[in-house]
């Protein structure tokens, strides 16, 4: 049986093809801004992720895994004595300065325990992760080479006031543009020396019969008998979320990739409006005359609309298509473009109502077309 | 249907357009009947009211005061919209004189056409589309578009689409307004086949006087009266 609805859609390819373009690239537009807005969410808690710990510690104020402030050594070493208290590993997550004589970069500096059974590094593909015992020295992310192409293991560089070696290579470790090095507790703490011995988390772990708020009540006391400094505790997700509202509010990452997708649904809207409109204005004959030989309200809706859920779903395949391929570029550059499929699902729903919503007055107009005007010429 | 093969009457019909500070009275208390088998045409100057009464009697417009007797019902200016789409569907065919085929359908689709749109009995649906088209002599036409056609090729697969029901009525407007004069006469003469082997009934608008060779029945009509009927 004849399909009206594709016959119609198709017959004038080039007009098609140009609507599917525009409707496409929207499309892309949307999906690679939300494919992003994902990616630096998913990215920027990558290592809390990977790493063993439920709980964490950071000084009072500091609600976020970026958050740099000082824990003093001695309120480490005064909780890891705490009888409730089944480990206590420190952290150090700062952004530092990667230096040679030709060039300086950001990167991320992770100290961490080498001994360590819940937080080390990942994907080293070069060098020796038992090297990292040696004073002064980092495994630093390919994504470095960016910056520094030459640079190989034995290279010597400053990171912050202190001269390291590299002594490996590790993969997938960053944040959007910045490399992750890591490095012992010692050798971190050695970039600043004037700062002392400290770091900027505690990942804890408690025994069975003592919870987090069992651990804040007993921190809190330390703090007011000023043993140690303000200290918060959260779970993981906690940080995580916090860290996502960060980057989302404070970072300006929300309104940048809001605007970015409020654009491509705009770009939709007027497309599919005009589309609509265009099509229905030069068909008023046609649809007069399916209207004269009985067409009813309903089939007329049902390839109007039809029309309308084809485009939809067609561009959504080409734009997720392309927001994928030019995500899997983009990525290498540091941008990761993780296209998620539940929110893809709700995109291509929101897509939909948008083209519908758009159509419904081009698709009134057709109800209004009187089926006599087929005897006036 | 009826009282002595009468297959519509229309009764007392006037139709009139509000325009705002005017109100032009298009159809003006017109009485008519046809019966099933006949061919009527229905000529006049401009603006006598054929248009008019084609689009009230084809149930494409609802009569401002009167009734009109079709298919075993009774329309007037209440009729629901929905109830003269169906009867149009099930009962009415239509042709016109810009053909008005659907650009984008074949030959054949733009007559499988019906069947999309209305409940019509599907089986053999295909078969019965060729067969119609194959009498009017469009079978080796079937796949082509209608720009790829010529004036009256086209006329021919718009009679085949408004066949296709088995309607017990057709309006023709001016259907052969844009053919030339052979290509006219094939027409009528199609016309007067289908009302004799169908007992279709079919009321003609035309200026064409070319067409009443094909007519059982001629009627006039001026400023929105009917005349007479000449026979």
């Amino acid at each position: 049986m004849v399909n009206l609805t594709i016959k119609d859609l198709f017959h004038k390819k080039g007009k098609f093809i140009m609507i599917m373009l525009g409707l496409s690239v929207s499309m892309f537009l949307i999906q690679y801004s939300a494919g992003m807005y994902n990616g630096v969410l998913v990215q920027s808690t990558d290592p809390l992720d990977r790493f063993d710990f439920n709980l964490w510690v950071k000084t009072e104020g500091d609600d976020n895994f970026f958050a740099g402030d000082r824990i003093n050594d001695t309120t480490y070493e005064i909780i890891k004595n705490m009888g409730d208290v089944d480990e206590v590993e420190r952290l150090i997550y700062v952004d530092a300065n990667f230096e040679t004589k030709d060039y300086v970069a950001g990167i991320t500096l992770i100290g961490y325990e080498l001994d360590s059974d819940r937080i080390e590094p990942w994907d080293i593909f070069k060098g020796d992760l038992d090297d990292l015992e040696d004073e002064n020295t980092i495994i630093v992310d390919e994504s470095i080479k960016g910056n520094f192409p030459d640079l190989k293991i034995g290279d010597k560089v400053d990171i912050g006031d202190t001269e390291m070696e590299v002594v490996g290579f590790c993969r997938n470790a960053r944040f959007m543009f910045e490399s992750f090095a890591w490095a012992s507790i010692e050798s971190a703490q050695n970039a600043y020396p004037y700062l002392g011995n400290w770091s900027t988390s505690l990942g804890i772990e408690l025994e069975d019969d003592y919870d987090m708020d069992d651990l804040q009540d007993d921190l809190d006391e330390m703090y007011d008998l000023e043993l140690i400094e303000e200290l918060e505790v959260f779970t993981k997700q906690e940080l995580k979320a916090n860290t996502h509202d960060m980057i989302i509010n404070e970072g300006g990452l929300g309104g940048a990739i809001y605007i970015l997708v409020g654009l491509g649904f705009f770009v939709a809207m007027i497309i599919i409006a005009v589309v609509m409109y265009q099509t229905i204005q030069e068909k008023i004959p046609e649809f007069g005359t399916l209207k004269a030989i009985g067409a009813s309200k309903g089939f007329l809706n049902k390839m109007l609309f039809g029309q309308v859920f084809i485009l939809i779903t067609l561009s959504f395949i080409i734009g997720t298509v392309l927001a994928l391929i030019f995500g899997a570029v983009g990525g290498g550059a540091g941008i990761p473009i993780l296209i998620d499929v539940f929110a893809s699902i709700r995109v291509y729903f929101a897509y939909l109502g948008v083209g519908i919503l758009c159509s419904i007055f081009s698709i009134n107009k057709v109800h209004r077309i009187d089926p006599a005007i087929v005897f006036k010429g | 249907m009826s009282n002595n093969g009468v297959i519509v009457k229309l009764e007392e019909i006037s139709k009139h357009y509000d325009l705002g500070e005017v109100v032009v009275k298009a159809l003006r208390k017109s009485n008519l009947q046809m019966k099933e088998g006949e061919v009527a045409l229905l000529m006049g100057p401009s603006g006598a009211g054929k248009t008019t009464l084609l689009s009230v009697m084809g149930l494409l417009l609802r009569p401002t005061t009167g009734k009109i007797h079709f298919a075993d019902n009774i329309y007037d200016s209440k009729t629901r919209q929905k109830v003269l789409t169906d009867t149009r569907r099930k009962s009415i065919g239509f042709i016109f004189q810009a053909f008005n085929l659907v650009k984008s359908l074949t030959v054949i689709q733009n007559v499988e056409i019906m069947y999309k749109i209305g409940k019509l009995e599907k089986t053999g649906y295909k078969e019965k589309c060729k067969e119609i088209l194959e009498m009017l002599k469009m079978g080796h036409r079937l796949d082509h578009l209608p720009k790829n056609l010529s004036g009256g090729e086209r006329q021919r697969v718009a009679i085949a689409r408004a066949l296709i029901n088995d309607p017990e009525l057709i309006m023709a407007d001016e259907p052969t307004g844009n053919l030339d004069s052979e290509n006219g006469r094939t027409i009528g003469e199609y016309f007067k086949q289908i009302a004799k082997e169908r007992g279709t009934t079919i009321l003609i608008a035309t200026h064409d006087d070319r067409l009443k060779f094909c007519a059982d029945r001629i009627i006039r009509m001026e400023d929105g009266n009917i005349l007479n009927h000449d026979h």
